[in-house]
């Protein structure tokens, strides 16, 4: 991987840029600054987030959290509702990307149980990290 | 002497014949295989079935097979995939240089995947910075016309025309199909 955290999409042509490349980068730029993966144990090299925001039509993409031991990477996708993005500003997208991050990590990581990989401190991290950029504090509000 | 004698009698009682696990398991596991081999050939019979009136027409298995066949080459897609952001990518259409410089949102390459095809933008992106955009969805014929229009029609593109010299074709494309 090029990088310890990739952030891309699988996007339909007229929200492309409401998820990428103002967004993508931001989060990806904030995750590499901010986290060092080694700091969770040995487990985990890299992680691939891939947002699928594509019409409900859309029977190809499909969601998936899969854990590479050979590369000791993991690979995700995992969809955004379509409507919601379209209806949403820049930063409201930003913020959804960010709340979707986070509940996936919450949700799957500890049913993988990656050996040499410390879920419960990297996701405390990631929730920390995202509230200190205010990136959940809209959707907490909204709720 | 004795000493030796008497410890290599019983090694000569050890070849009596007893049960060797390993070849058991071995016939077992071809035993097997061969049961496989004669349901598949059942199988292969069962490719046709008879209605009410006798008429012959295909299985409902291999009609359920067909559907499936043909609803995987009707759910087809054309993407591009997008440079993230600016940067050196990977090109194939350029001559002796391997690398080519991509502003964000240039294109690196058109594609076409079906439905069922896991993992492929996956293996992409774990390596290189890229975006992939679904610019068309119909059947696989539609979609690979789609693909070769935009492939060949790609050099008059503003991002490429700005360039000197200008490329055949997009850099991730090998070639023109």
């Amino acid at each position: 991987m090029y990088a310890p955290f990739v952030i891309s999409g699988i996007l339909e042509e007229p929200i492309t840029e409401k998820v990428a490349f103002t967004n993508t980068n931001l989060l990806s730029d904030v995750l590499n600054a901010q986290l060092q993966l080694e700091s969770y144990g040995e487990g985990v090299k890299g992680i691939a987030f891939i947002y699928i925001v594509t019409l409900p039509a859309d029977d190809i993409h499909v969601e998936s959290f899969r854990y590479r031991k050979k590369d000791q990477e993991i690979h995700i996708q995992m969809r955004l509702p379509f409507a919601a993005v379209k209806s949403s500003s820049l930063e409201e997208v930003l913020h959804l990307m960010a709340q979707k991050y986070l509940d996936t990590m919450l949700e799957k990581l500890p049913n993988k149980n990656i050996p040499g990989f410390d879920w419960r401190h990297f996701t405390a991290d990631v929730q920390n990290l995202f509230e200190r950029k205010g990136w959940l504090m809209s959707l907490a509000l909204g709720r | 002497m004795n000493a030796v004698s008497n410890r290599i009698k019983p090694k000569e009682e050890s070849h009596a014949p007893k049960p060797n696990k390993v070849f058991i398991r071995f016939l077992f596991l071809c035993a097997i295989l061969v049961i496989l081999a004669i349901c598949a050939q059942f199988e292969d019979l069962d490719f046709l079935s008879y209605d009410a009136e006798g008429k012959p027409e295909i299985s409902p298995q291999r009609q359920e097979l067909l559907e499936r066949r043909l609803k995987r080459l009707r759910s087809s897609e054309q993407y591009v995939l997008r440079a993230d952001r600016d940067g050196y990518y990977p090109c194939y259409s350029c001559g002796s240089d391997t690398l080519i410089f991509l502003y964000t949102g240039e294109v690196w390459k058109y594609g076409v995947t079906m439905r069922g095809e896991k993992g492929r933008y996956g293996a992409q992106v774990r390596k290189k910075r890229l975006i992939y955009q679904v610019q068309f969805r119909g059947t696989i014929y539609a979609c690979l016309k789609a693909e070769a229009l935009k492939i060949f029609k790609y050099p008059l593109l503003p991002e490429n025309m700005k360039r000197t010299p200008s490329i055949i074709r997009p850099p991730g494309n090998k070639a023109d199909l």
